[in-house]
């Protein structure tokens, strides 16, 4: 029943955080919906590690990854019922992100916990990834909204918009081109990746 | 018939998953050395457990959820059996001498959210247990499929003389937009 094996959580940050963006970059359509998902996903983040840190020494090793994922995905269930009373135009622009948001990887790192002595280290190391993946996320989300619109949030801020990125594809050119910009700029961010994030 | 078929390629092309969805995007997001038959194994492997988790999902959504009113378990259900098909996978593979390398598949294809995506998009689309297979399946190989273009085109790009800095998962992800960008212009038809 060994689904991760324990190297795979040897790696980098950016790894992780580029692994991270895999369920929630389709719902980071404007800035406010990417800050909606990158909030959602770490406070799941940090509620599935404290529940996995609470019940540490009761629940199974074998099923740490099944139990995970099903408190993340009903702490999620409960949220889409929140929305459906009180804000539904959000859970219609959100739609399946929001359970989505239990297969990250940030949520399945969580399972880590069961296996280390030091918990908390590995608690704030998750934390500060998810607060890093909010961050991520914003920008993203805030940039797509401003290439393809003009504006962020009603404020203008581009003389003329090209609407093609907002269309999937668009995304995928922005992450692509942003990532080159890293690299080039950040070349050492590459062998971060030999050093894992320990 | 005709409607099967238009499901099945529609999973393929106009409704590929990755490209309009932007989900199961996970293996484009890693640098990884890869060959083509790893890329296809990954493909048939996925392809395989979401026809698989289709099937079932749909008879207990039809067959318990719906009659008894219960269809808000449907994401805890829909999450469940997608990973107990995953562990009856590794268990069913591990006689075999390729164990390590198929074991390597497992943590990608669990965490690719377009297995869990099609699931939670067209439960109540699909009508009957053919539509969903086909459709599942559909879905499958239009993941398969880019796959192993992305695969071809990046062999051919590493021989050519670009800046270290666009090599490796930019190009990849500029590469996935364009093809994105060539496939919305199906969505006419």
């Amino acid at each position: 029943m060994e689904l991760f094996s324990s190297e795979f959580w040897q790696q980098s940050r950016i790894y992780l955080l580029l692994l991270a963006l895999a369920p929630a970059l389709g719902g980071a359509t404007n800035f406010s919906n990417a800050l909606y998902l990158g909030l959602i996903t770490l406070v799941v983040t940090m509620a599935a590690g404290l529940v996995n840190v609470a019940l540490k020494g009761i629940i199974e090793k074998e099923a740490r990854v099944p139990f995970t994922v099903i408190v993340t995905i009903t702490l999620l269930t409960m949220y889409q019922f929140y929305l459906m009373i009180f804000n539904a135009s959000l859970l219609d622009e959100l739609g399946i992100f929001i359970p989505l948001a239990a297969l990250n990887v940030l949520v399945l790192r969580q399972t880590v916990l069961f296996e280390v002595e030091d918990v908390s280290h590995e608690f704030r190391k998750s934390v500060w990834l998810g607060v890093q993946f909010l961050f991520l996320l914003a920008f993203l989300g805030g940039l797509r909204e401003m290439l393809a619109t003009g504006s962020i949030m009603g404020t203008d801020m581009l003389a003329r918009n090209l609407s093609f990125f907002g269309e999937p594809g668009g995304m995928l050119i922005i992450l692509g081109m942003l990532f080159a910009l890293v690299k080039a700029v950040a070349p050492e961010l590459q062998q971060d990746r030999e050093k894992g994030v320990k | 018939m005709l409607d099967l078929l238009y499901l099945l390629l529609g999973g393929v092309l106009w409704n590929n998953i990755i490209l309009t969805q932007l989900l199961g995007l996970s293996p484009f997001l890693v640098e990884r050395k890869s060959s083509m038959e790893y890329v296809w194994g990954m493909g048939k492997m996925t392809t395989a457990l979401m026809t698989a988790s289709a099937f079932v999902t749909f008879l207990i959504y039809d067959v318990i959820l719906e009659p008894l009113a219960l269809e808000f378990l449907e994401n805890i259900i829909l999450i469940l059996i997608v990973f107990l098909l995953v562990i009856l996978f590794q268990q069913y593979k591990k006689g075999e001498a390729r164990e390590k390398r198929w074991h390597f598949y497992l943590p990608d294809v669990f965490m690719n959210t377009a297995v869990f995506g099609i699931l939670l998009l067209n439960m109540t689309e699909w009508e009957t247990v053919i539509e969903a297979i086909v459709g599942a399946a559909g879905f499958g190989l239009g993941f398969a499929v880019l796959l192993v273009i992305i695969e071809a085109i990046n062999s051919r790009v590493d021989k050519l003389p670009l800046p270290e800095w666009l090599r490796g998962i930019p190009i990849q992800l500029i590469t996935l937009g364009i093809l994105a960008l060539a496939v919305s212009g199906f969505s006419g038809i």
